[in-house]
């Protein structure tokens, strides 16, 4: 260390600029169950075994056991506390003003406090409803089943980045070969008989996107927002996406064909155990539990938030190693420039003791010459007014400085 | 907000450090155990911005883009103009466009332990003309060498252990059968019959005691195979100790016990894999059955004593006890009396018997072309140094074998022509024969003794010189435990085993036959170039000669170094003395050691006009003069060119030449009195051992520091020892590696090797562990990481921190219970730590808000770990 120099506000300039990333999600992640992660802190009582569920799964980039192993994005499910299903599905109130179910449904209490929890935070009224295009009215728009995909934060940083979103969602399940399937799809045959709730999805592939966004910038409660849309008929809006929040909103009414026959084993509220389903189960679709379950609002209102959660994400997702949702995110990088200025007369000299010899003379390169002083440059320290060390700049290499050269160091603060 | 005065009392700081434990296995088919740098799965980030002065894929981020603008664009100016609304095609393709996108590098960079060594690499180059060479050029290996060597070393020299560029004096003799080394090889001393009185060297003609240690490392190569008998020391016609497996089978079924077999006199003359025994011939023995443990030391000892003791009765004693007895009620065991001179059992049909061989078992009639002198004829009196007792003839028996290698690693041997009782035995059995305790046991008839110690001395000889493919050899003794004209020319491993298998009983050298190295043979030049190390390995005679001496591990014995004196003794030996190779590296006398600096024993370089006189032991005071020639190459051309290039080009590239095996020898542009090319010390002029291996740990891997007493390296199936030879080596906690495979005591005290646990390097000073790690190897330690705990606790007293400086603040009652007795209180929701100057330096959020009644006191317990 050798010399203090003031630096003005002349010297310094902040500059913000825009660091961007794109993500991109394969199918594989979604779908497996080693990436997948539960977290079973629900559990019914009363009739059977019980039930166990997690409010909502995350997708991670690997195997969630490895400790390197970072987490995408959460997916869970909710349903508008006013929607005509709730009012249907409902037995009533108890004195509090619980809302009452029958124990053929699973969670809904815990799929509307889902809803009102995201409207909470992306509306900030939790009675409020998300609708698809944004500040619609239009009860035709109005989300009353929604699929919540939040984004973490080490992905989607400061921000999504506008018109990047896009998700590969299949919106036909696998066909059953139910006589229900066959009077609905009379074109489609895949020659699958049996349980389709975890058979990968085969066709029926939608991308749904952002565009547009970009030209109709939309705010919200919590900031930026913008609406998915189906982009084979980009009128049909599909769901919302909140930018500054990394969540999207998605209509699960829209986005997955909601008629179409659903069958295989589900948790359920039960004592018996038959050929087909153990204690704690029933098999949705057969005979013996609903023969004409579809998706929507059999397997909504019966299913708990792990079996429909599992199966959009093993299904609707489908299987390989392309990609299933891409987006790109926006880190916001604030530096400050400070140029720290050496004169040609200044930082010459160093107080490094073998700088001088014992007598206090600079010691040259060449003994009995007068060579003027020199210094090498190796780190420059940043003080406050007190003289304390705020930070510390190291170089490279050591630069020379000498009284016939000026150096300005540029040293570089982001945060 | 409240402002509370702080007090130290109340800062408390603390450190904890974690060991991480850490394996890393290296081979062929990857790494195993690597560390990342990223924690971020490769592809799940990619990298749309780019910095060009940073990024390597600049360029293809810049045509993602164009394409993804391209069709972005085409969108929105669709969707704009109201062109169309089906965009399904255009959608897909941008989502199938994210994965062409540039992974982020850092998130594919992962760290694990790393080999190198400071040997030439083998690479092409293109001349002026355009013509494509293949050159050698030096690694980046012998600049990291000398950096560890002169830094590190020179750091932490009498902080650990060994921190010398030296190696411990403390070996075994290595024999084992394999694919790739020569299973006929044998160790043959020479024994001439007395002209006088028919005695000879190591033939006893009474009472006897052989001692060896011995540990039995191999075993079979499968359950079906067979554990051939293997030869520990044989006297045509007069005996043979060998070892046999014993009946006991591991969970695999291999053999995992083992026991010994004796034959004296005649049956000496029998192959030992020929003998039952469930029915042994006459004067043959064997020990108890699984007497010797696999992998395990153990002392034996051999012994009879005719009729002054026990009545004829012999012995076998392992680990000091009595396995088992046989008697023999003769007076001689191997000669005939009253015959007046010895020739065999069979007296007057056989030669005599002028050789003890270890390692292997003599198979030959020992008579007339096929006698056994004739292994020390006139021209391995010439070619290999050594004593010559058939002075008529310069060529081997015709017809002999030896099929019955040992598969074992002995020590400490010793033939005593007298019989030893257990309690001297015992008492002898643990320590060395130094300087007295020789001369004490010399009376007591020591007739072998061959610890095995590096002796400067060896027999003046024919070795292998540079052009290692044509196995050029020159006459001259050897003074170093390596070839270091091999070792410093094209860099090929030569191990002097010469060196190492000096009897100090007689004082005498014997015969390494198919073990020298330097007799010819034909090695198929590779496809790819390679170094003289890689065209070696094609040399099953080079395989065997460089694994016979190896690392000793058995902790249960102390060598002694006294019987390496000789002559004047100087503590601070000069480079002429004989004791220049015993010292550390302050040049001070070490017995122990074998030192690894002045290979070259101040060889002077091309830039240099004479040879250097200084007696620095440590390192060599080259003084570089300037050039004034003429010197002139191997072609007669000046060679001031290739010096000034030497002497400016930091990488100078020697080309090789040799039409059918480009790669080996080299056409030497500073032949100086017909020296050979020693091109690492030209380039460098650096004297120190090449015959090293250096690991790299990353910082990654460890933290602060590698946690002493944990480092284990290894590598099974030894590269040139055709799968046979593990070796495992560990740190004795201050600094020092030791060879650690046996399962009984380890000699944690003999060096072979050192590692700097704040740095992560760990080198192999050995050139007795050749190889190492280049087929694969594991490593497995712990790290050591301190973490500091700073814990803070901030107290929010009674009658303070009551309210807030919100504007929006009103008293209100804490709740509706009936109970409540406060009329005001505030919801604690964040605790701030300010300097003097009230700056914000620490915060601490409530994971929800505490409501505080004017009567409440709080203590917050902030923790900050770093």
């Amino acid at each position: 260390m050798a010399t203090f120099k003031e630096i003005k506000s002349s010297d310094i300039t902040k500059k913000t600029s825009f660091l961007n990333q794109l993500v991109d999600v394969i199918q594989d992640d979604v779908s497996g169950s080693a990436t997948r992660k539960k977290y079973e802190v629900f559990v019914t009582g009363g009739v059977g075994p019980g039930v166990t569920s997690s409010m909502f799964q995350t997708v991670f980039d690997q195997d969630f056991s490895l400790q390197t192993a970072n987490a995408i994005f959460d997916m869970t499910v909710g349903i508008r506390s006013g929607s005509a299903l709730v009012a249907t599905a409902s037995t009533g109130e108890d004195a509090a003003g619980k809302l009452l179910f029958p124990s053929q449904s699973i969670m809904m209490r815990e799929k509307i406090d889902n809803y009102s929890q995201m409207a909470q935070i992306l509306l900030g009224e939790r009675t409020e409803s998300f609708y698809a295009p944004w500040k619609s009215t239009d009860a035709t728009n109005e989300i009353d089943n929604a699929l919540f995909i939040n984004f973490r934060r080490l992905f989607s940083r400061d921000q999504i980045k506008r018109e990047t979103f896009a998700m590969r969602f299949y919106e036909t399940g696998t066909l059953d070969g139910s006589p229900d399937d066959a009077a609905l799809f009379p074109g489609v045959k895949q020659a699958y008989t049996g349980s389709n709730l975890n058979i990968t999805s085969v066709s029926g592939a939608a991308v749904y996107t952002d565009v547009g966004s970009a030209a109709n910038r939309l705010q919200s409660f919590a900031g930026d927002v913008g609406n998915i849309v189906d982009s084979a008929n980009t009128s049909r809006n599909v769901g919302l996406m909140f930018y500054d929040l990394g969540i999207a909103v998605l209509d699960m009414e829209k986005v997955i064909m909601t008629d179409q026959h659903m069958s295989g084993i589900i948790g359920a509220m039960s004592s018996v155990t038959d050929a087909d389903a153990a204690a704690g189960e029933t098999v949705m679709g057969s005979a013996s539990g609903n023969a004409n379950a579809t998706f929507f609002p059999d397997f909504v209102v019966s299913a708990s938030i792990d079996d429909i959660v599992d199966h959009i994400a093993s299904t609707r997702f489908s299987s390989g190693s392309i990609t299933a949702m891409t987006f790109q995110n926006v880190t916001q990088i604030n530096s400050s420039l400070i140029f720290c200025k050496a004169n040609p007369n200044e930082f010459n000299y160093s107080s490094n003791p073998t700088f001088t010899d014992s007598d206090g003379q600079v010691v040259v390169v060449n003994p009995g010459s007068e060579e003027k002083p020199f210094s090498f440059v190796t780190t420059v320290g940043l003080y406050d007014a007190n003289n304390r060390l705020l930070a510390v700049a190291k170089l490279s290499r050591p630069v020379e400085k000498n009284d016939t050269r000026d150096l300005t160091v540029r040293v570089r603060l982001d945060f | 907000m409240a402002f509370l005065k702080f007090d130290e009392i109340f800062d408390l700081t603390s450190t904890f450090t974690t060991h991480v434990s850490q394996s890393c296995i290296v081979n062929q088919s990857g790494v195993t155990g690597s560390v990342k740098l990223s924690a971020f799965e490769p592809g799940t980030l990619r990298q749309v911005d780019y910095d060009p002065a940073s990024s390597f894929d600049h360029d293809s981020i810049i045509d993602w883009n164009l394409q993804y603008d391209a069709v972005h664009q085409n969108i929105s100016g669709s969707i704009r103009d109201s062109l169309s609304s089906n965009f399904l095609t255009e959608t897909d393709y941008l989502i199938d466009l994210a994965h062409q996108l540039p992974e982020f590098a850092r998130d594919n960079k992962s760290f694990c332990v790393t080999r190198f060594v400071p040997d030439w690499e083998v690479t092409s180059a293109l001349d002026t003309s355009g013509g494509s060479h293949n050159v050698v050029i030096d690694s980046s290996g012998s600049a990291r060498k000398n950096y560890i060597r002169k830094n590190l070393y020179e750091q932490y020299r009498g902080i650990y252990r060994q921190c010398n560029w030296a190696y411990t004096n403390y070996h075994t003799l290595n024999f084992f059968t394999s694919s790739v080394t020569n299973n006929d090889s044998v160790i043959i001393y020479p024994s001439p019959t007395s002209s006088v009185d028919s005695s000879a060297r190591y033939r006893p003609d009474g009472p006897f005691t052989f001692e060896f240690w011995i540990n039995p490392r191999y075993t079979s190569d499968s359950e079906t195979a067979e554990f051939n008998a293997g030869t520990i020391l044989h006297y045509s016609s007069a005996y043979a100790v060998s070892l046999l497996t014993g009946s006991s089978r591991d969970v695999n079924g291999l053999p995992d016990k083992y026991r010994l077999l004796l034959q004296l006199s005649s049956s000496a003359d029998t192959n030992p894999s020929q003998i039952a025994v469930n029915s042994l011939p006459e004067l043959t023995y064997v020990s108890a059955d699984n007497s010797l443990t696999k992998n395990n030391w153990h002392h034996v000892a051999v012994r009879w004593g005719g009729e002054e003791f026990n009545n004829y009765t012999g012995s076998f004693v392992v680990d000091g006890d009595v396995s088992s007895e046989f008697i023999i009620p003769s007076s001689s065991v191997t000669f005939q009396s009253p015959a007046i001179s010895y020739q065999g059992y069979d007296d007057g049909t056989k030669s005599d018997a002028d050789a003890l061989f270890i390692g292997n078992y003599y198979e030959g009639n020992n008579t007339g072309a096929d006698a056994i002198r004739r292994f020390f004829n006139t021209n391995v009196g010439t070619n290999e140094g050594l004593e010559v007792i058939e002075t008529e003839y310069g060529v081997d028996p015709t017809s002999f074998s030896f099929s019955n290698k040992l598969n074992a690693e002995i020590h400490e041997l010793r033939f005593y022509k007298t019989f030893r009782d257990l309690k001297t035995i015992e008492a002898e059995r643990y320590n060395g024969l130094g300087g007295n305790s020789l001369e004490v046991t010399s009376s007591q008839k020591l007739s072998l003794y061959v610890p095995p110690f590096f002796t400067k001395e060896s027999p003046n000889r024919l070795s292998l010189s540079a052009k290692i493919n044509e196995f050029e050899t020159t006459a001259r003794t050897t003074e170093a435990p390596f070839n270091v004209t091999a070792s410093f020319g094209p860099a090929g491993l030569d191990i002097n085993v010469e060196n190492f298998v000096r009897d100090f009983a007689n004082e005498i050298y014997p015969r390494l036959y198919r073990l020298t190295g330097s007799v010819s043979e034909i090695i198929s030049p590779p496809n790819t170039p390679a170094n003289a190390k890689q065209l070696l390995l094609g040399s099953s005679t080079s395989n065997t000669r460089n694994f016979a001496i190896l690392p000793n591990d058995n902790g249960l014995f102390v060598p002694q170094y006294e019987l390496l004196k000789s002559g004047t003794i100087s503590i601070t030996p000069t480079t002429s003395s004989n004791h220049s190779r015993y010292v550390n590296d302050d040049g001070t006398l070490d017995f122990s050691v074998i030192s690894l600096n002045r290979m070259l024993n101040g060889r002077r370089g091309a830039w240099e006009l004479s040879e250097l006189s200084d007696n620095n032991l440590y390192e060599p005071e080259h003084v570089f003069k300037s050039f004034t020639g003429p010197v002139l190459t191997k072609d007669g051309v000046d060679g001031t060119a290739y010096l000034n290039e030497l002497e400016t080009n930091p990488v100078w590239n020697t080309v090789f030449s040799g039409s059918n095996s480009p790669y080996l020898s080299i056409n030497d542009p500073f032949i100086r009195d017909n020296e050979p090319a020693l091109y690492m010390f030209q380039l460098y002029g650096d004297e120190s051992s090449n015959e090293v291996v250096m690991f790299n740990i990353p910082q990654i891997m460890y933290g602060n520091r590698v946690e002493p007493k944990t480092l284990v390296l290894s590598e099974t199936a030894l590269t040139g020892t055709g799968g046979k030879v593990n070796i495992t080596l560990k740190d004795d906690g201050y600094g020092s590696l030791y060879r650690a495979d046996a399962a009984t005591a380890l000699a944690k005290n003999a060096s072979v090797g050192n590692i700097f646990y704040d740095h992560g390097i760990v080198v192999v000073k050995t050139p007795h562990l050749p190889y190492f790690g280049s087929g694969s190897f594991s490593t497995s330690f712990k790290g050591s990481q301190n973490t500091h705990v700073r814990e803070i606790m901030a107290l929010a007293p009674k009658n303070l921190v009551n309210s807030s400086s919100n504007p929006s603040y009103l008293k209100l009652i804490p709740s509706d219970s009936a109970n409540e007795i406060s009329d005001e209180f505030v919801y604690v929701t964040t605790v701030t730590l300010h300097d003097e100057n009230l700056n914000v330096i620490g915060r601490a959020n409530l994971s929800q808000p505490l409501k505080k009644r004017p009567t409440d006191e709080f203590m917050f317990k902030l923790k900050l770990d770093y």
